[in-house]
């Protein structure tokens, strides 16, 4: 017996059990109004109607249920694995053009790298000295009279100044002192700017633009 | 005997209106859980024994009217002792007496109009 069959037999049970129950509630009734057993047994059968027929009908109504929550159920399964297929498409859909997206991106990101590299290079090597030591791309080296010599970045080149440089670098040491900027060219180093500073407001409102590789020498009279 | 004790007669009692019988369930089921053969009782008792269903009438409509939602059922023990079937109404089945009951009071009223306007004729006649 499959499982519809045992659910189908444990309803018609259920009929039977309910409408026996009725029956059996209306005899003990009637033997308590004075009938005799047989005769309570046999008004109560009576006053109940056909039994065989209200049987089939209730029986009737409770597989038209089971059809229908059959039916609904199987709707409902139907309806879930369309649900399933629609957004596993719909995901693999926006897998595929995120996928698109990031390749794209990444293209773009290793055409602009690789142009970067190529427009830089002429430059990098014109702009090498032509002394042994080499400073890093964007930097500017202070010797000399300062607090403290050294290689500096050049966070911004346009906006630094030989002012701003000799307060970052600690200031000069002693007043008056003489501030020489070496700059690279095609044919090689050579003095770009000297400049006598008297004061510390001088040296702040010096206002000569910074370039990358620029070399600074600090000296002072004595 | 009958429920009061009087001699049962054997002239048929009126027939249970056709349509009438669900919402009589409805209606007695408003007032609390029964199985199916309390809910005969008590139809029997509240019509003062006038209203006579052949009372396996009830379980095919107590059956239609669990399968439309109108009322939920669970077994469980009776006053007797034996298990039994007990249907509470549900919240549709609340909505479902209302509008009975409403289709009911039009249906009455048109009838007793019907016959207040029908009986001087007749006299006439």
């Amino acid at each position: 017996m499959n499982r519809a069959e045992a659910a189908s037999e444990r309803r018609e049970d259920a009929i039977d059990a309910e409408i026996a129950f009725h029956i059996d509630c209306l005899t003990r009734d009637l033997i308590e109004q004075g009938l005799l057993p047989e005769q309570a047994r046999h008004r109560a059968l009576a006053q109940f109607g056909d039994r065989d027929t209200y049987t089939r009908q209730c029986r009737r109504i409770a597989q038209e249920t089971s059809m229908t929550l059959q039916r609904i159920n199987f709707g409902l399964t139907i309806a879930l694995g369309l649900l399933v297929i629609v957004l596993g498409m719909r995901f693999a859909q926006v897998q595929t053009a995120n996928q698109a997206t990031l390749q794209s991106i990444n293209t773009s990101m290793h055409e602009i790298r690789r142009a970067a590299l190529t427009a830089s290079a002429p430059a990098r090597r014109a702009a090498r000295p032509a002394t042994d030591f080499q400073a890093p791309s964007g930097t500017v080296q202070v010797a000399g009279a300062v607090a403290r010599p050294g290689t500096y970045m050049l966070p911004d080149a346009a906006s630094l100044s030989l002012g701003r440089l000799l307060a970052a670098s600690g200031g000069v040491d002693r007043f008056p002192a003489t501030v020489t900027v070496h700059r690279e060219s095609e044919t090689g180093s050579s003095v770009a700017h000297e400049l006598e500073i008297d004061s510390l407001e001088r040296m702040m409102t010096e206002d000569i633009r910074l370039q990358p590789h620029d070399v600074i020498l600090v000296t002072t009279r004595d | 005997l009958n429920d009061k004790g009087k001699p049962m007669t054997r002239t048929a009692p009126p027939d249970l209106l056709q349509g009438t019988l669900d919402m009589m369930i409805l209606k007695t089921l408003s007032t609390g859980a029964n199985h199916g053969y309390g809910i005969a009782r008590r139809i029997h008792q509240t019509s003062d024994q006038v209203l006579q269903v052949e009372e396996g009438s009830l379980y095919p409509a107590l059956h239609r009217l669990e399968q439309r939602g109108c009322l939920t059922a669970h077994w469980e023990r009776s006053e007797s002792n034996r298990r039994a079937k007990f249907y509470t109404l549900t919240t549709r089945g609340r909505r479902q007496l209302g509008r009975e009951l409403k289709r009911w009071d039009l249906l009455s009223t048109a009838v007793s109009s019907v016959l207040a306007h029908a009986t001087p004729r007749k006299a006439q006649a």
